[in-house]
């Protein structure tokens, strides 16, 4: 039996007669042969026993048709009735599309989206009409291109492009001809491209990862009235010896009038490269533009909207010029500007920093640099934010320490300032660095909260840590996650109190400290042993994930200050 | 204080700040002003109420999302996490949640709505179609025809 008939006939019976489940005949009746010949038919009536066989036969199909259709009519209704069907169908697209793990491009086609569409008819007909749900696109899978175009309707889309590349070692005797590149993957590219052509009009966002060179022309100099995001890097799996994508002088067919992020990471710029006005995102990464460093500030002009500029590597062509010498660039002030990445030569570093103005609340992160005194001399004043920062968060992640200054006392207040530095030199301690940016950087009698994270003995050293804390006289939290041990019983040595008396809040986190040194910091035990012979100012301690914290230490912490404990895997980070 | 009356004729009296992250009560307070009229919820019983006034209370000193948050949320990729006194709130039966779930949507409080959506994406995450039918209770009523149109898709998915 033809089971379009079935469909049919069940679909017809809910849309059209929902109520009249027990007679769908009379939806069903058109759908069967009748014995009656069309009129003006030249073949001759049929004998009454071919009509009866004929009649018996539609009804036997019919009852068929019908027990089929009540089935299912009926197997809908039962599900209909169920306690998560009461949800309207907005919130039923709500949770497929947190459900569906979007966004990576490895994952297309994420299989959550097609196993919503397939747990029964009603969630079938949810999922399918939900064009936002088909509306993202790897150009990877011509089969399912098509569908997808089909699916997501008129609705703007995403586009991944995504290429593999065989993982290869890279050795010394590593040649660029022996990469890898899964050309069955390529094929479908092509295809995929093809069949994608007729829609780039409605393109939002385009992600390149590792493309290579020239396999898109079109999708660079296509005219692109909905795109809002442009991504285009070489991906960590990409050996180095890639060859850079060249944009092209027409780029986006000079018409991307929604454009606000764009990301450029490994690409070489067109000649006349002009940031659009709209933009509210740019990232530049091991770019080299064609243009002087003072012709970039001035285009910058042109995006008062810009809240997040990253410029990484960036090679200006007259970074040689600005080694040493003393660039005049007019300043650009960027309103609306949240965050400002910098990784670049510290004498183009400079420049920018006299050039850009960012607003008070806005962060500034920077990587690599050391020279903080060189680079803020004569800068301060662009960054009235710095004079909002109460607390200082200094972190180890492997060989990167982070310097992180808050904006809030809060330690979960907004970033203002953060530095990466990679491979810090061994031979500065650490507490040296953060004694020089407290005093270069911050105002050392505004900072409230301190953390230090990770940084164990080899990391920071005692009297570095007591210099610090000479620093901040107006310190009144102090947390100290998966650190050097010590740094507890140097606290009760130097009566901590007597440096930072509106110290109230300890919080220790993965520690292993003595329970003995605890108690007597607390009690604000002297240094002869007497216990509360010393001020304490303390009022509150918060353990987390401490390693052989007693239950004695507990009762006996709770006699002097309220006491919060927090029991995680012993060991484990809670500060950031 | 605010009273509020639910369908099965339950009164709860809440603090203004409390009632207030319903975006549905705020209006209504806006607009009528200082009153001491009961405000009727036809659409939430008095079960849901308590557990809606719960997640109320516990964040009733948040700031309300903004429509630029809203905004952003849009265009973001969202996450599926949930904050910890969330995720233990909303340990509850299917059927209460889906309430929680409609009566946040009808009380316009985004933050619940959110909530719940998310703790049913997380509870279908990584299912098979069969396991979520057997979660829910749901019977597979696809046509043979729906069947072989799925069975094609599948195929295509899985092409390479």
């Amino acid at each position: 039996m033809d089971t379009n008939i079935v469909s049919e006939a069940v679909a017809q019976a809910l849309l059209t007669k929902p109520e009249d489940a027990q007679n769908p005949e009379g939806v069903i009746e058109d759908d069967i042969p009748t014995c009656h010949p069309a009129e003006g038919a030249e073949n001759p009536p049929a004998s009454l026993e071919e009509c009866s066989a004929v009649t018996h036969t539609r009804d036997s199909v019919a009852e068929t048709i019908c027990n089929l259709a009540d089935k299912y009519i009926s197997m809908r209704r039962q599900n209909a009735q169920l306690p998560i069907h009461r949800l309207p169908s907005e919130i039923f697209i709500m949770i497929f599309e947190l459900a569906v793990d979007i966004g990576l491009p490895s994952n297309f086609p994420d299989p959550m989206l097609f196993t919503l569409s397939q747990v029964s008819s009603k969630w079938r007909a949810i999922a399918l009409g939900s064009p936002r749900l088909w509306s993202q696109i790897g150009l990877f899978k011509p089969s399912l291109i098509d569908l997808f175009l089909e699916r997501s309707n008129t609705a703007p889309f995403e586009v991944y492009i995504a290429k593999k590349y065989t993982a290869i070692e890279l050795d010394e005797d590593f040649d660029f001809d022996d990469l890898d590149i899964d050309e069955s993957e390529g094929v479908g590219f092509r295809l995929g491209l093809s069949s994608f052509s007729a829609h780039l009009h409605r393109c939002s966002s385009i992600t390149l990862l590792g493309v290579t060179n020239n396999e898109f022309p079109s999708l660079l100099t296509f005219p692109m009235p909905l795109l809002e995001t442009f991504r285009c890097e070489k991906t960590d799996a990409v050996p180095f010896s890639w060859s850079e994508i060249e944009l092209p002088d027409d780029f986006l067919g000079n018409h991307a009038p929604c454009l606000r992020h764009l990301h450029l990471s490994d690409v070489v710029l067109p000649t006349d490269f002009q940031l659009l006005s709209g933009l509210l995102s740019l990232h530049l990464e091991n770019v080299s533009p064609r243009l002087l460093v003072a012709q970039f500030v001035s285009h910058l002009r042109d995006c008062p909207s810009l809240q997040r500029l990253v410029l990484r590597w960036v090679e200006f062509e007259d970074w040689e010029e600005t080694l040493g010498s003393e660039v005049v660039v007019a300043p650009v002030i960027l309103p609306a500007l949240q965050d400002m990445t910098i990784s670049l030569r510290l004498e183009l570093t400079r420049v920018l920093l006299v050039s850009v103005a960012i607003p008070p609340t806005a962060c500034l992160r920077m990587r690599g640099h050391d020279q903080l005194d060189t680079l803020f001399l004569g800068t301060r004043d662009n960054f009235p934010n710095l004079s909002l920062i109460r607390a200082l968060h200094f972190s180890r992640n492997k060989e990167v320490l982070e310097a992180l200054l808050i904006g809030r006392a809060t330690l979960r207040g907004p970033d203002l300032f953060s530095l990466f530095f990679y491979a810090w030199d061994h031979g500065r301690n650490v507490a040296e660095m953060v004694r020089g940016i407290i005093s270069g950087i911050a105002t050392p009698s505004s900072i409230e909260a301190m953390t230090f994270h990770a940084l164990d003995e080899e990391w920071v050293e005692v009297l570095g840590f007591v210099a610090t804390l000479r620093q901040l006289p107006a310190l009144t939290t102090l947390w100290l996650c998966s650190s050097n041990p010590a740094l507890i019983h140097v606290l009760v040595i130097i009566n901590i109190a007597a440096w930072c008396p509106h110290l109230s809040e300890l919080r220790l986190s993965g520690m292993a400290f003595s329970n003995r040194d605890l108690i007597r910091l607390v009690r604000g035990d002297a240094n002869d042993g007497t216990p509360g012979g010393n001020a304490t100012s303390l009022r509150r301690v918060r353990l987390a994930n401490c390693v052989e914290l007693k239950p004695e230490t507990i009762t006996e912490l709770e006699k002097y200050v309220q006491v919060q404990v927090i029991d995680g895997d012993p060991g484990t980070c809670d500060c950031c | 204080m605010v009273n509020l009356v639910t369908s099965d004729n339950e009164s709860f009296t809440v603090e203004k700040a409390v009632a207030s992250r319903s975006v549905l009560i705020k209006n209504m307070l806006e607009d009528v002003g200082e009153s001491d009229q009961p405000i009727p919820l036809p659409n939430v019983t008095a079960s849901v109420l308590k557990k809606v006034l719960e997640y109320c209370d516990h964040h009733k000193n948040e700031p309300m999302p903004t429509s630029e948050d809203l905004a952003a949320e849009d265009t973001r990729k969202r996450t599926t996490d949930i904050g910890e006194w969330d995720q233990k709130f909303i340990q509850v039966d299917q059927e209460m949640l889906f309430e929680i779930i409609l009566a946040a949507n009808y009380l316009d409080i985004k933050p619940l709505l959110d909530v719940g959506c998310k703790t049913v994406a997380n509870m279908i995450k990584g299912k098979t179609p069969e396991e979520i039918r057997k979660l829910f209770n749901i019977v597979n009523d696809f046509t043979p025809e729906e069947e072989a149109q799925i069975k094609k898709e599948n195929e295509w998915a899985e092409d390479r």
